[in-house]
This record gives structure tokens, C-alpha cells and sequence, in this order.
């Protein structure tokens, strides 16, 4: 027992470890640059794919990751001077966007070069085995000299950033870049070494880890998410910090996931222990997380300075619409709403239902997109979680139908409580929190109820459940109708848009937009932000969660993958595209993102890569954002509204 | 070797300069004077590219540098004190005088750590403490020398001594006068219109934007209405 | 110094340090129901910093606010202004994409009912407007009510700041810098508007405008560093030796 415990501890240290190397390069550039860089954990994938080819050309372990490593290093300097050194001006709901685009471009990319089978690298035969670290204890040797190696970097790094003339320049650039500048330091072939060294580092962990795990396209996915657990618990910009969150996670897992059951032992039944702690382990970090920023928001050694965590996620230019909703978007919507009335009519004169599933489908996510539009576009609240909702609602439905309560709005009533209950709890905690801190944590809690689903082994786990049937309405199977169910997500839609756009014009939505612009002045009036932004938080999340009842119902099926943070982020795209802050524009942003995924999709299976690479070019394309090129193109259409 | 040419600039649709036109020769001191909001410190913003202009000229040497980054323009020969001191509040004050240094490339440097040292003592006491745990009359004589390590060959003071107790001023005053007897050409800005006659060659009066008078200090003192008018508090 | 009694914000021993810098040094001060009183100092004496801790944007280090008799030193700001305490800002916070009538109302919104109404359209809302637009019209701005907070002029932006203070209904109002970078009309009106808000109005003042100051102050405060060196009436402030040589006299009086 205690050398198992021993065991998994070192193991635990050991994934600490990893996580550290990724997460340093990463809260360094948030520290120093501000920037919010979703595509790091592609270069941990990336460095272990390069530790696979360069391992398999030389046929030597020690050949192949000296080789990895400079290779990182130079994708991570391309990567600097071709895309990030355009973000660092911008605000980080593009950051946020521009990432994701890379993240879709670097994924696909390695499926395309590599294939999307996994590679497996071989343990190099001088490091196999195992060696006794003291009594009896027996611990394998790579993974020793993995946290050895792992120790040796934080050393080092710990040197460079305290003892060095370009470690004193990256902690002065942390609290005042601009006054670095101004001294006569080039800080931008500062930012690039940081961020070359941050992508050596990430590649780095990947190859080390590459013979103990599979490397495959995703694998930095996962990683990335822990890394946003790490740095947000450490405090952004904080080295030191990084470091003893990322044990700290790493041991906090490692160990839950093996001693939760036998824990859990002693108070229930040993199938229900283990049931219940297979369940609950994957959440312990996220709890951890929580319990860490509900006494320190930002986090256990907070940076002071770091523009990080202080700015707004959103600069106010970038919202569409600044004051209550216009007419001109009453009547754009109201033709949307009315051409899509008429769509069952067209699809059947066209003899085309596909046509239909299409839009059904279109209006689902229109429905998320337009809810989180109400936080997004009304609040500044850049929720990168939001997918979370549609999965609660989702799972309602099929969680209710599989014990048979088959009623459509018995389903909708408890997918709305549940999803107002997730969304006070973890809004409660999420909005004590500013600017990067927010972004990460919301993430962090989708992540959480994401893991929650997979190891829900009853309804499928990860390969997702398949529902008996679609729901009943008052005991009738109506929805079985393709153009039944397509009315009543059309009515739920055009109901939550006049709702919607009701609570914006009142004098609640007023305070939530006076907040948006500018919190400080809402203070010095009077108003307590957090009331107004939680509520606006858990109308959001209930109706994404009605969004989730009616995918469910569209495609009978339920998946984890609903509520992965992929899905959260396309879900922001939506509304960037369309344009925040006018509800109407979400909408559209559905229409035209659904409907390009599909077009790519008939193109090529690696349509993704095209997805990532039109995004990236918007964000980079837009001087002043896309929420500013969106507001560009919605402007004639307003000025023409308001003049006739 | 700095003139100033028909500079304008401004914050978003707000305009704050209107054509400023002034020079500083080697070795000279120079003021920047006029009351709160007329746009010095968006002047010295804009010399430095901070505040990058929005029309005008920035001459160094001959050579036009508005537009270009902050640092490429220091590295011609400026060394900034900025309003606020903006001190490294996380390095200590050895490592705010020695993480920007720079060498200049024709030979020894005239400003070494123990030049700096030899000027404020105090700081050499301080050298361990973090630039967060100094005074304001500390902070304000690290971020000269934080300048001077960078060897310039004009030292720009935005607010040399506003917010310190007199004898600190005094002390700051007195080591300028060290700066400039060492041969670097200073450009000030000041509320202190006593001591900066004293001490200054040339004056420039800033008003709404515009340069509205320049003149000697000899000058400025025999047209008191200059004073009254725009400096007048 | 005056008693305690009969002041209704009384600071009591204030002070705030950032890192090593003391800002806040001890400052204690009594401001009597009605008065209007004027802090004057150079910069970076730490005025702003002082209106800050009053209006409870930055916590305090050590000492206690009063306001009615009521400790309201850990008080967020948003509470003390439901108590009669509020602000303007010296570096100009508005709603920019509001209208100047919807950042007055919204004000008027903040003592008027819950504000967790959630189906009329506020901006239609007649009282908020009109009681708005009465504030608006006192300050001359009633021809800009529909105008964007954004598109004013700066003079306007600072006018619409003294009136977004005003419309919070505080009766004790802390004015930080009100007429810097107005114009001569801009300027007159405001202080107009403060010998006016003297009848109803508790007033702190931060001003650089000496003639504004010792035209419109009942009593006045110096400080210097972060300390209180004089605190009096005007004449009396004016003649101190010591109040000339850190301040006034140094700038040529």
C-alpha cells in the first residue's frame, strides 16, 4: 500500500513535471506579452511528433530529441514572426480566435503529414527498466530520468529568469513592456525569444513523454486545458508558481484517480467506491482550481503588473452594437425569421430535406450562439465554456429518457434547473475573476463537467449514448416529424430572440451594458457588477441548455464531444463572425459557420485546416479585429435602418 | 541634435498638439514649460514613439525618426526619465540600473554603475532592495540613473522633481547639474521655474498644444509677463 | 482641527502606502454638513489617491471614513454612494457608447427601484429620462441628451461627469479636478453650478483653478507628500508661510 502510494505519487510528480515544461513557456507569454495562446499545447503535441520522425530517422533516442528540440524552437520563432507578433496588440477575444484558428490548422496539419493513426516511440534501451530508489522500491528508470530532466529545465530556467541580463528584461517587460522599449531594448526580439523558448520547452515535455504515451493528432488538446489549470492556480506570469501548481496538479490527479476508490471505500460499498471515484477524480483538479481562486482570484503567487490579468478581455470598439438593440436588427431578424418560416414549404417544392435537417440544425446553434451572445456581446464575458450548457441540456434529455420520462417538457424543466444550478455555482466563482483568469476558468469548468460525462460509463463514456427515441409532446410522438420538430425549434429560437433581446433593452440588460463599458463608472453610480453578470450568466447557460434538449432530439444521439472546449469555441466564433452585442448577428454567424463546415466537409476530411486557416486570415486580415470588421460591415446597414 | 518639426498628435479624436517646433543643441538644457494638459508629456510620449505622431517631424541628427519604435529611436542617443518614474518594481535597483544598459560603441562609457553609484549614493545602499520598496525621491533618482546607463547623449526629465520633499529636490537639481557639467544635453520638464532658470540655457513655453514663446533664461526672467500668462498657476 | 461632531465625513488618521511609497500619511479631517471644501497641493501629493480611499476605490492601509457618524471604511464603492457619498473622476469615465441622457438616467436608475426589471425598455422609461434630463438641462448640456457620452467635446465629457456625480442623488459629493481642460464658458458655468450646489451639497474639492478655489471654498486643505500641512479658512490657508513655501509661493503667487 504505502509503496503503491509512493508509486503513484512519483508518477504524479512526473506528469507534474511535464506539465511544468508546457506551462512555463505559457504563463511566461501571457506574463510578458498579454497574450492568450490556445495553440501551445499543439507544440507539445508537435515536439513529440518530432521526436518520433527524428527518433526513427537516426534510430538513436538521444539523436532524435536533440533534433526535435531545435526544430520546436524554430516553429515556435516562425510561428512568433508569421502570426503571434500581430496578436499582441490585439484584445484576447482575437488572441482567443486566432489561436483557436491555429490549433485547428496545426491538428489537421499533423493528421495530413503523420496520419491519424498514433505512432509509438520505442523506451531507448539504455533508460528500460527499472532501478531501486530505496528498499524494495522500484521505480522505471526512463520515468526517473524523465522528472530528472524535468528538474534540470526548472533549474535552468529558474537561472536564466533571476540571474541573468535577459531574465531581468523579461520580468521589467512583464510589468512595463513599453518602458523596455522606450530604455532602447528591442522588446520585440525579446517576445520572440520567449516565445521560441516556450515552444522548445512545450516540445520538449512532448518528446520526453513520447515513449511512455501514444502520440497522436489531439494529444496536446488535453494538456493544454491542465496547463490553463496550472498557470491559473500558480498565477499568471509566475515561473515559480507554475512550477508548484503543476506538481501540485499532478499529484492531486495522479494520486485521486488511483487512492480516490480505495478511499471512497470507506465510507461506500466497494462497487459504488469505485464507480463514484472513477467519477469524480477527473474533477478533483477542476474542485482544486476553485477552492484556489475563490480565496486568491488571481491565483497563488500573482505577478503584480502583469497586464493579464487585469485588462478587459474585450475591447469596446469590437462590440457590434453599444447601445440597446436597433431597429434595423429588429427587421434584419424578422426576415431571417420569416425566410425561415417559409424553408419547410421550399424544401418540399424542391423535393430537397436535407435542406431541412440543415436548418434545424442551424437554428440549434443559433439558439447556443445567441446565449452566449447575451454574456459575450452584453457583458464582456469571454466564457470559453459555454458548450458546457448544451451538454447539460443534451444529457438531460437522454439521462430522463433512459429511465424513461420521455415528456419534452419535463425534460426542458430539469435541463434548465440543471443548467442554472451549474451556471450559479460556477459563475459564482468564474466572475470573481478578471481578463485572461476568466477565460481559463470557464474553460477549466466546462472541462470538468466534459470528463464528468466520459467517465459516465452507463450512458456510453466517451463513445456517447444513442437516445430510444426523440421526445414526446404531452405523451404524443410529434417531434418524429422532421418538420414538426423543425417549427418547434424555429418557435423556441424566435422566443428566446424576443426574450433575449427584451432583457437587453431593460433596465437590467442597461446595467449589463453600462457594465460592459465600463465597470468603474457603474461602481461610482451605484451598482454592484457581479448580481447583474451572474444573472446574466445563468439565463445564458439555461438557454444553451434548451439548445442542448433540442440537439439531442435532432440527432437522438448524445456525445461528451458536445460540450468539448472545441465546441465552445466555435460557438464564440458564431458570434464573433456574426457580431457580437446584436443578437440577430449570432444567428447568422450559425448559418454561415454550419453551413461552411459543410461545404468544406464535401471538399476534403481535412476541412478543419481550411476552417482554421479562413479564421486565422480574418483575425490577422481585420487591423482592428473581427468584432471591428463585423462592426464595419454593420454599420451602412444601421445608418440606412435609422434613415428610413 | 534633436529638432522638433510641426509635431501633432492625439489621443483617439482628441488633439493635444497642434504644430510644436523646438531644438535642443549638444550639451545644451532645455525646458518644456507650461501648465497641466497643454501636451508636454504627449511631446515626450511622441519624441520617443510611445505616442507615435500623427504629423511632424522628429529629427535626430538630421535624421527623421517619427513612427519608428521606442527603442530604435533611444538607441540614437536618448535616455527618458518618464513622468510617474515607472521604475522595475519587481527587479532590484542594481538590476533596474543594469537591464538596459547599453555600451555605446565608440569606446569606454562615460556612465558605469559606479558613476550612477557615485551620484546617488543612496541607491548603492539600495542596490539589494526591489524598485517597489524605494521612496519617490529614490524611484525618481533610479530612473535617472536607469537612463544614464544607457550612456545618452540627451536626457529627457518628464516632471523631475514633482511630488518630493524640497531636499530632495535640491538633491535632484544639484545632480542634473552634475549631468549636464558632464557634458549631456538635458531637456526637462518642471513646475520648479525657479531652479530651472538657474539652470537651464533655453526655454520653451507649451500652451494648448502650440510653442507660444522660447526664449533664453536671462530672457525669460526680464519678461515676467511670460509667467503670468501661460505658467501663471 | 474641528470636532468630530457636527462633521458629516469625518476622515480619521488615513493613511495608504504603495510598496514603500507613502501616499496617505496620516490624514485626519472633518468636512461639515453644507461646507464646500477645497483640497489644493502639487502633483503627486496624493490627492486623487485621498478621493480614491473616500469613495472607496482603493482600500485603506490603516485610519477610518465616517460618513453620518457611520464607519464606512470597508465599504465597496457602489455602498457608499447608496449612502449619499459618490464621486467624479478626474481622468473623464463615461459610458462612451450611451447617450449623455442614458448615462445621467442610469444614475437616476441606481436610487430608483430594483433594477432587476427585465421587460420594460428602460431607455422609455419617463421618470429616469425626465429627472435626467433635469440634470442635464442644469448643467446646459440638454442639447447633447441624445448625443453619444463619445462623440462630446472634452468640455462637455468633463460637464456630463459632474452631472452622471450629481444624478446618483449623493448629497456629498467628491469632485476630483472637475474643470481641468474646460473652456472659460465650460469653466464659468461649472462653478456656477458648485456655489449653487453649495445650498444642498457637501462638496470636496480637488482643483488646480486657484481663482475657482479660493472664490468658491469654505475652508481649505494643503496637502503636501501625503500629509495635511494646513487646513483652515481661505485667507488663513493663503497666509501661511508654510502652505507659500511648499506651494503657492514656489509657483509665483
Amino acid at each position: 500500500m504505502l509503496n503503491l502510494f509512493l508509486l503513484q505519487t512519483l508518477n504524479g510528480v512526473q506528469f507534474g513535471i511535464m506539465l511544468f515544461l508546457v506551462a512555463a513557456g505559457l504563463t511566461l507569454i501571457f506574463g510578458v506579452m498579454d497574450l492568450i495562446n490556445l495553440s501551445h499545447g499543439v507544440l507539445y503535441m508537435v515536439g513529440a511528433y518530432f521526436a518520433a520522425t527524428f527518433v526513427a530517422l537516426t534510430g538513436s533516442f538521444v539523436l532524435g530529441l536533440l533534433l526535435a528540440l531545435p526544430a520546436a524552437l524554430l516553429l515556435g520563432v516562425v510561428l512568433e514572426l508569421a502570426v503571434f507578433r500581430r496578436l499582441y496588440d490585439r484584445d484576447h477575444l482575437d488572441q482567443v480566435l486566432a489561436t483557436f484558428g491555429l490549433i485547428l490548422i496545426l491538428n489537421e496539419s499533423v493528421k495530413v503529414i503523420w496520419g491519424a493513426a498514433p505512432l509509438s516511440v520505442p523506451v531507448p534501451a539504455a533508460l528500460s527498466g527499472s532501478v531501486e530508489l530505496f528498499g524494495n522500491f522500484r521505480y522505471p528508470l526512463y520515468r526517473v530520468v524523465i522528472i530528472a530532466a524535468g528538474l534540470a529545465t526548472a533549474a535552468g530556467l529558474y537561472v536564466l529568469v533571476n540571474f541573468t541580463r535577459v531574465g531581468m528584461l523579461l520580468r521589467a517587460g512583464a510589468s512595463n513592456a513599453p518602458m523596455v522599449s522606450a530604455l532602447g531594448v528591442d522588446i520585440r526580439r525579446l517576445f520572440t525569444l520567449v516565445f521560441g523558448l516556450g515552444a522548445m520547452l512545450a516540445g520538449l515535455a512532448g518528446a520526453l513523454v513520447a515513449p511512455i504515451l501514444s502520440v497522436e493528432p489531439g494529444m496536446g488538446d488535453s494538456v493544454l486545458i491542465l496547463t490553463f489549470v496550472v498557470i491559473v492556480i500558480g498565477g499568471v506570469g509566475s515561473v515559480r508558481g507554475a512550477f508548484i501548481a503543476a506538481i501540485l496538479v499532478g499529484v492531486v490527479d495522479t494520486v485521486g484517480r488511483v487512492f480516490g476508490p480505495i478511499w471512497l471505500r470507506a465510507v461506500l460499498d466497494p462497487a459504488a467506491a469505485s464507480q463514484t471515484g472513477r467519477t469524480l477524480a477527473p474533477m478533483l483538479i477542476y474542485v482544486l482550481m476553485a477552492m484556489v481562486l475563490f480565496f486568491r482570484p488571481r491565483g497563488l503567487f500573482p505577478v503584480r503588473g502583469a497586464g493579464a490579468a487585469a485588462s478587459s478581455n474585450v475591447a469596446p470598439s469590437h462590440i457590434a452594437e453599444r447601445g440597446a438593440p436597433s431597429r434595423g436588427a429588429g427587421f434584419a431578424a424578422l426576415a431571417i425569421f420569416a425566410l425561415l418560416a417559409s424553408l419547410p414549404l421550399l424544401s418540399a417544392m424542391t423535393g430537397n430535406a436535407f435542406m431541412l435537417v440543415i436548418a434545424t440544425r442551424i437554428m440549434i446553434f443559433a439558439l447556443a450562439a445567441l446565449s452566449l451572445d447575451l454574456i459575450l456581446g452584453y457583458g464582456a464575458l469571454v466564457s470559453f465554456g459555454h458548450a458546457a450548457f448544451v451538454g447539460i441540456g443534451a444529457y438531460a434529455v437522454a439521462i430522463l429518457n433512459a429511465y424513461g420520462v420521455g415528456d419534452l417538457l419535463v425534460q426542458a424543466v430539469v435541463a434548465v434547473a440543471a443548467a442554472a444550478l451549474f451556471a450559479l455555482v460556477t459563475g459564482a466563482i468564474s466572475l470573481r475573476t478578471r481578463g485572461v483568469y476568466f477565460i481559463m476558468i470557464t474553460l477549466a469548468f466546462g472541462q470538468m463537467l466534459y470528463f464528468l460525462m466520459v467517465s459516465l460509463s452507463a450512458f456510453g463514456g466517451d463513445d456517447g449514448y444513442t437516445l430510444r427515441s426523440r421526445s414526446t409532446v404531452f405523451g404524443l410522438p410529434l417531434l418524429e416529424d422532421g418538420t414538426v420538430l423543425f417549427y418547434v425549434v424555429l418557435g423556441v429560437l424566435a422566443a428566446a430572440f424576443v426574450l433575449a433581446r427584451t432583457l437587453v433593452a431593460s433596465r437590467f440588460g442597461r446595467v449589463l451594458r453600462g457594465t460592459r463599458d465600463n465597470a468603474v463608472r457603474m461602481r461610482a453610480i451605484g451598482f454592484s457588477p457581479l448580481p447583474y453578470q451572474l444573472t446574466a450568466y445563468v439565463v445564458a447557460g439555461c438557454l444553451a441548455a434548451l439548445a442542448g434538449v433540442l440537439l439531442a432530439n435532432q440527432v437522438e444521439f448524445v456525445s461528451p464531444a458536445y460540450m468539448s472546449w472545441q465546441r465552445s469555441g466555435e460557438l464564440i466564433v458564431m458570434v464573433v463572425l456574426g457580431g457580437m452585442g446584436t443578437l440577430v448577428g449570432p444567428i447568422a454567424g450559425a448559418a454561415v459557420f454550419i453551413m461552411l463546415e459543410e461545404w468544406l466537409a464535401a471538399f476534403s476530411q481535412h476541412w478543419k485546416l481550411g476552417f482554421g486557416l479562413i479564421l486565422l486570415l480574418i483575425v490577422l486580415a481585420s487591423k482592428d479585429g473581427v468584432g471591428g470588421l463585423v462592426k464595419r460591415l454593420f454599420t451602412p446597414f444601421r445608418a440606412g435602418a435609422a434613415h428610413g | 541634435m534633436l529638432r522638433i518639426e510641426g509635431l501633432e498628435n492625439a489621443y483617439g479624436d482628441q488633439r493635444v498638439l497642434f504644430g510644436v517646433d523646438f531644438d535642443v543643441g549638444a550639451g545644451e538644457v532645455v525646458t518644456l514649460l507650461g501648465r497641466n494638459g497643454m501636451g508636454k508629456t504627449t511631446t515626450v510620449k511622441s519624441i520617443f514613439g510611445l505616442l507615435p505622431p500623427k504629423a511632424g517631424r522628429v529629427l535626430i541628427d538630421g535624421e527623421n525618426v517619427a513612427g519608428r519604435a521606442p527603442f530604435e529611436i533611444a538607441r540614437r542617443g536618448l535616455g527618458l526619465v518618464p513622468e510617474g518614474r515607472h521604475v522595475f518594481p519587481t527587479l532590484t535597483v542594481e538590476e533596474n540600473l543594469v537591464a538596459t544598459r547599453r555600451i555605446p560603441r565608440d569606446g569606454a562609457p562615460r556612465w558605469t554603475l559606479e558613476a550612477v553609484y557615485g551620484l546617488f549614493p543612496r541607491l548603492r545602499e539600495r542596490r539589494r532592495n526591489a524598485g517597489s520598496q524605494l521612496s519617490g525621491g529614490e524611484q525618481q533618482m533610479l530612473a535617472i540613473g536607469r537612463a544614464l546607463m544607457t550612456n545618452p547623449r540627451l536626457v529627457v526629465l518628464d516632471e523631475a522633481t514633482e511630488g518630493l520633499a524640497p531636499l530632495i529636490r535640491e538633491e535632484i537639481w544639484a545632480c542634473l547639474a552634475a549631468i549636464r557639467n558632464a557634458g549631456e544635453a538635458i531637456l526637462v520638464i518642471d513646475k520648479n521655474i525657479e531652479a530651472l532658470t538657474r539652470f537651464a540655457d533655453r526655454h520653451v513655453v507649451i500652451e494648448k498644444g502650440r510653442v507660444v514663446w522660447s526664449g533664453s533664461s536671462d530672457e525669460l526672467r526680464r519678461t515676467p509677463d511670460i509667467k503670468e500668462r501661460f505658467l501663471h498657476v | 482641527m474641528a470636532e468630530a461632531a457636527g462633521a458629516l465625513l469625518s476622515v480619521r488618521n488615513l493613511s495608504k502606502r504603495f510598496g514603500a511609497l507613502v501616499v496617505t500619511d496620516d490624514v485626519s479631517l472633518d468636512i461639515a454638513q453644507g461646507e464646500l471644501h477645497a483640497i489644493i497641493g502639487p502633483n503627486g501629493a496624493g490627492k486623487t489617491t485621498l478621493i480614491h480611499q473616500l469613495s472607496g476605490m482603493l482600500a485603506s492601509d490603516g485610519g477610518r471614513v465616517l460618513l453620518a457618524g457611520e464607519d464606512i471604511t470597508r465599504l465597496p464603492m457602489h455602498a457608499r454612494v447608496r449612502r449619499g457619498l459618490a464621486r467624479s473622476f478626474q481622468i473623464t469615465t463615461l459610458l462612451d457608447g450611451f447617450t449623455a441622457l442614458e448615462n445621467v438616467a442610469l444614475a437616476v436608475q441606481a436610487r430608483s427601484g430594483s433594477s432587476f426589471r427585465f421587460i420594460a425598455p428602460a431607455a422609455s422609461e419617463r421618470a429616469l429620462n425626465e429627472e435626467g434630463l433635469a440634470i442635464l438641462t442644469r448643467l446646459g448640456l440638454e442639447d447633447r441628451a441624445q448625443r453619444r457620452a463619445g462623440a462630446l467635446s472634452h468640455g462637455e465629457k468633463r460637464q456630463l461627469e459632474i452631472a452622471v456625480a450629481l444624478a446618483t442623488g449623493a448629497r456629498t459629493l467628491l469632485l476630483d479636478e472637475p474643470l481641468a481642460g474646460t473652456s472659460h464658458e465650460e469653466s464659468a458655468t461649472l462653478v456656477a453650478l458648485m456655489r449653487s450646489l453649495k445650498r444642498t451639497h457637501t462638496l470636496v474639492l480637488i482643483e488646480h483653478d486657484m481663482d475657482a478655489v479660493f472664490a468658491l471654498a469654505d475652508r481649505v486643505s494643503v496637502l503636501v507628500y501625503g500629509r495635511l500641512i494646513a487646513s483652515g479658512r481661505p485667507q488663513d490657508v493663503r497666509a501661511d508661510a508654510q502652505v507659500r513655501a511648499a506651494y503657492l509661493g514656489d509657483e509665483g503667487a
